[in-house]
């Protein structure tokens, strides 16, 4: 049973996860390989402020949104310069140069050691210590974020990031400041994308530089293309499957250190199939143009 | 009453001259066509009027107020808008949420209203689809609320872009050759909606190849030939003019 | 110190600039975000340990077999992950996900046929070369050398000969080809065979030094990619020089830091470019075209 539970919190923070890339990649058009930077920013600036400023869950949460959405500028400004390969070289690199600095500045982050003892989170007073109060509480987050994300996607705000990826120009001229537009879908994106690390920090209470690291990311970006892009529906698929996938395999009783090699081949054929067949994936509105 | 004033504007490409010293006006209310050979210069001209391009010297006013140096979106806010010679129309999006995308301040599109003035953006989003369906009638797309865009023949989807254009609500049309590509029976509707538009006191600028349709709706015709306009007149006179003859014939 | 960590650089640059040659072709002539050249790179180490460690086959044909393994490796990956999205739909990003999952999968199998730990090839302590106060290994002597004649080689066939005019075709004008009766289809292998050998001398030679472990590639592919783009793509020389200054940038922070910056830097190094100049530094400004 513990398992199940195990199991489902991280389908919850992948939720998370996959969505607010899928506003990105899916609806503002934007392939960005550095998403687990911004989940692993969200990570440890919750953990420094519970840990260090013995502040409570939600106020430390709100800082490791304000810390990931001011670093998306960076990456979000290249977007206004840069297109298709570009950007994903960029963000490439921006993914790359979080995860050094993470690994390498061993005051703030005890580097490759990382940091144990995270406090589980406490609300109203009751501190969520028990794992299917953690799984009530990460699925109560991940409902209302989705809830919201889904409402902005499909309010006019989510039209216009939809136009934009079509045609930017087109965009542009019919009054639509895409400049705005393009940075406020990477402020809302990142922000998601640092509740997830909060939740993971508070859930595993350890983090180290290796959890946000470009393999990472390139798994979020997965499960976002073989779950389909463009719409709300398709990255939930692609999380479901590459969440259960390798659990899957650990029922056929294959050994672990086999395992993880199989699994990322079978992503990587995943990849490569649905490029083939389905570049919008498997249940995808939008295909890249 | 002047809406468009260009004054002394140039435009070079690597050297070489795309326009030259070039100033015209265009007055409310009025078809204004720009003909000439490839490369005169003609797109150049609409690129510089709505800011995708910056000129190297000279001033471009819109009701006196000087326009360069806004952007192109701010331009589109102040009224400018544009029908582009490859439709670019918004392939994913329904025929319908390709107009509705097009009404300008809309508040639905700004984050933080979404969650305290949702009654207010409810309502604002009625009134667009009232208006989104009116000019799908107008161009006769209707029954295609829910279709994809990329699903539209190219003559239905010139007719979406002018839809498009119509709810975006600008005031001066920069139209790229409306006609060209279009079945004959489409051309015929176009005509007529550009007068209509006309009629309503708007601006229109067009560059079209077909004189057929270029004598039929414009009040004047600049003929550009390498960056400048060479001849500016009623469609009788150009349609006489000698120039006209050896830029199109050769003679 | 400072002249020992700059031949050093210079020496991991020619490298650099070996694989940046090989991922430049690929780059330009098909516009193809080559990731998975990296994992051509690796696996063409990985050849030469089955063939030289487990096989015990002579070096020189280890060699020669590796290089040619690669070379499979690279035709494979265009026929049967690149070939069927050109047909379909030729589109840069579904391209480059497609590359991204044959990186992975060929990483993976190397993972699970040969595990997760360093191999070494040669054991023995290699001969040293003095020069004053610097000192150079035997090794290093050989990567300069090779790296050096193969780019010499490569450059001067591009510049005056038909294959680097085809090259530029296939970058810029596929119908030129067509016309010329030249099989695109075929140019596109023969470039990627070029490209995987390229990678594969350079793993080789390099594997031949410090040994291998499966994750050589991607560091050495990023490397490269940021040269190719300094550079200006399509400018091969530029590329090189790019390459090599790269080497002995990131020779110079081991030197004053702790190895790990090193990437980092140089994707620093490569956003203020792009920023600065997203042409590349060695390319001139590119025309500014009618919208």
């Amino acid at each position: 049973m513990n398992y199940i539970y195990h199991i489902f919190i991280l389908i919850n923070i992948y939720s998370i996860l996959a969505l607010s890339l899928n506003l990105l990649v899916g609806y503002t058009g934007l392939l960005s390989i550095a998403h687990a930077a911004f989940y692993g920013i969200g990570a440890y600036i919750t953990t420094l402020f519970m840990a260090n400023f013995m502040l409570g869950f939600i106020p430390a949460l709100i800082f490791g949104c304000l810390g990931a959405t001011v670093l998306s500028l960076i990456i979000a400004f290249a977007s206004l310069r840069f297109r298709g390969d570009y950007f994903v070289l960029a963000s490439l690199a921006f993914q790359i140069i979080v995860y050094t600095i993470l690994y390498n500045w061993i005051d703030f982050t005890r580097g490759p050691y990382g940091i144990p003892g995270i406090p589980k989170p406490a609300i109203f007073g009751i501190e969520i210590t028990s794992l299917p109060a953690f799984f009530l509480f990460s699925l109560i987050i991940t409902v209302i974020v989705l809830g919201l994300l889904y409402w902005l996607l499909h309010a006019p705000f989510g039209r216009v990031l939809q136009a934009i990826r079509d045609d930017e120009l087109a965009a542009v001229a019919l009054g639509k400041n895409v400049t705005s537009f393009k940075i406020k879908s990477f402020l809302v994106a990142s922000g998601v994308a640092a509740i997830a690390g909060a939740i993971y920090a508070t859930y595993v209470t350890y983090i180290d530089p290796t959890s946000f690291d470009l393999d990472e990311s390139i798994l979020l970006v997965s499960m976002v293309i073989v779950g389909g892009t463009g719409n709300v529906k398709g990255p939930l698929v692609g999380v479901l499957m590459l969440i259960l996938l390798p659990e899957a395999l650990r029922f056929l009783s294959i050994p672990d250190t086999f395992a993880a090699q199989l699994r990322l081949i079978i992503y990587g054929f995943l990849l490569i199939i649905m490029m083939q067949l389905r570049p919008q994936g498997i249940a995808g509105k939008y295909q890249f143009e | 009453m002047a809406t468009l004033e260009l004054q002394h504007i140039s435009k070079s490409f690597d050297g070489l001259k795309a326009i030259d010293d070039l100033s015209i006006r265009f007055e409310r209310g009025s078809v204004t066509s720009l003909i000439g050979p490839n490369g005169a210069g003609k797109t150049t001209l609409l690129n510089l009027v709505s800011g995708l391009i910056s000129p190297d010297s000279g001033k471009i006013l819109y009701n006196n107020q000087k326009l360069n140096g806004l952007a192109p979106w701010q331009r589109a806010d102040r009224g400018f808008g544009r029908l582009w010679q490859d439709v670019r129309i918004f392939q994913n999006l329904t025929v319908l949420d390709n107009i509705l995308l097009a009404r300008k301040n809309h508040p639905g599109e700004l984050i933080f209203k979404n969650i305290y003035q949702l009654n207010c953006i409810k309502q604002f989003e009625k009134e667009n689809i009232e208006h989104a369906n009116r000019w799908l009638e107008f161009v006769g797309l209707n029954k295609k609320q829910q279709t994809l865009a990329r699903d539209l023949s190219y003559g239905q989807q010139k007719m979406l872009a002018f839809a498009r254009l119509l709810n975006n609500d600008a005031n001066v049309l920069l139209l790229d050759e409306p006609t060209s590509g279009v079945h004959p029976r489409f051309v015929e509707k176009i005509i007529d909606l550009i007068r209509n538009i006309a009629k309503n006191g708007k601006t229109i600028i067009i560059i079209e190849h077909n004189f057929n349709v270029v004598a039929q709706i414009s009040h004047t015709i600049c003929l550009m030939i390498k960056g400048r306009i060479e001849l500016q007149d009623n469609p009788n006179k150009v349609a006489q003019s000698l120039l006209l003859k050896e830029v199109y014939l050769g003679i | 110190m400072l002249a020992q960590f700059i031949i050093n650089g210079l020496i991991e640059g020619s490298l650099y600039a070996l694989m940046a040659f090989g991922f430049g072709l690929v780059y330009h002539s098909t516009r193809i975000f080559h990731i998975a050249h990296g994992a051509i790179y690796t696996s063409s180490a990985y050849f030469l340990y089955l063939f030289f460690i487990i096989m015990h086959i002579h070096l020189v044909l280890s060699i020669i077999l590796s290089l040619i393994c690669t070379c499979f490796i690279g035709l494979a990956i265009q026929m049967f992950v690149y070939n069927p999205v050109l047909k379909k739909q030729p589109n840069l990003l579904i391209l480059f996900i497609s590359s991204l999952g044959a990186y992975i999968i060929l990483i993976n199998l190397i993972v699970l046929l040969f595990g997760n730990e360093t191999k070494i090839l040669l054991t023995d302590i290699e001969p040293i070369i003095q020069l004053g106060d610097l000192i150079i290994i035997r090794i290093q002597l050989v990567q300069f050398t090779v790296s050096l004649i193969i780019i010499l080689t490569a450059i001067v066939v591009l510049k005056n000969n038909r294959f680097g005019y085809l090259i530029q075709a296939l970058a810029d004008d596929q119908q030129l080809l067509s016309v010329l009766g030249i099989n695109i289809k075929n140019m596109r292998l023969l470039v990627i065979a070029i490209g995987s050998v390229f990678a594969g001398c350079a793993a080789l030679l390099k594997s031949l030094d410090v040994g291998m472990d499966p994750y050589i590639g991607m560091d050495m592919l990023l490397t490269s990619a940021v040269a190719v783009i300094i550079g200006g793509v399509g400018n091969y020389v530029g590329a090189v020089f790019s390459a090599v200054a790269l080497g002995i940038l990131q020779s110079l922070i081991v030197w004053q830091t702790s190895a790990h910056w090193e990437i980092a830097i140089t994707f620093v190094v490569l956003l203020l470019i792009l920023f600065i100049r997203p042409y590349g530094l060695f390319s001139p400004k590119r025309r500014a075209e009618e919208i």
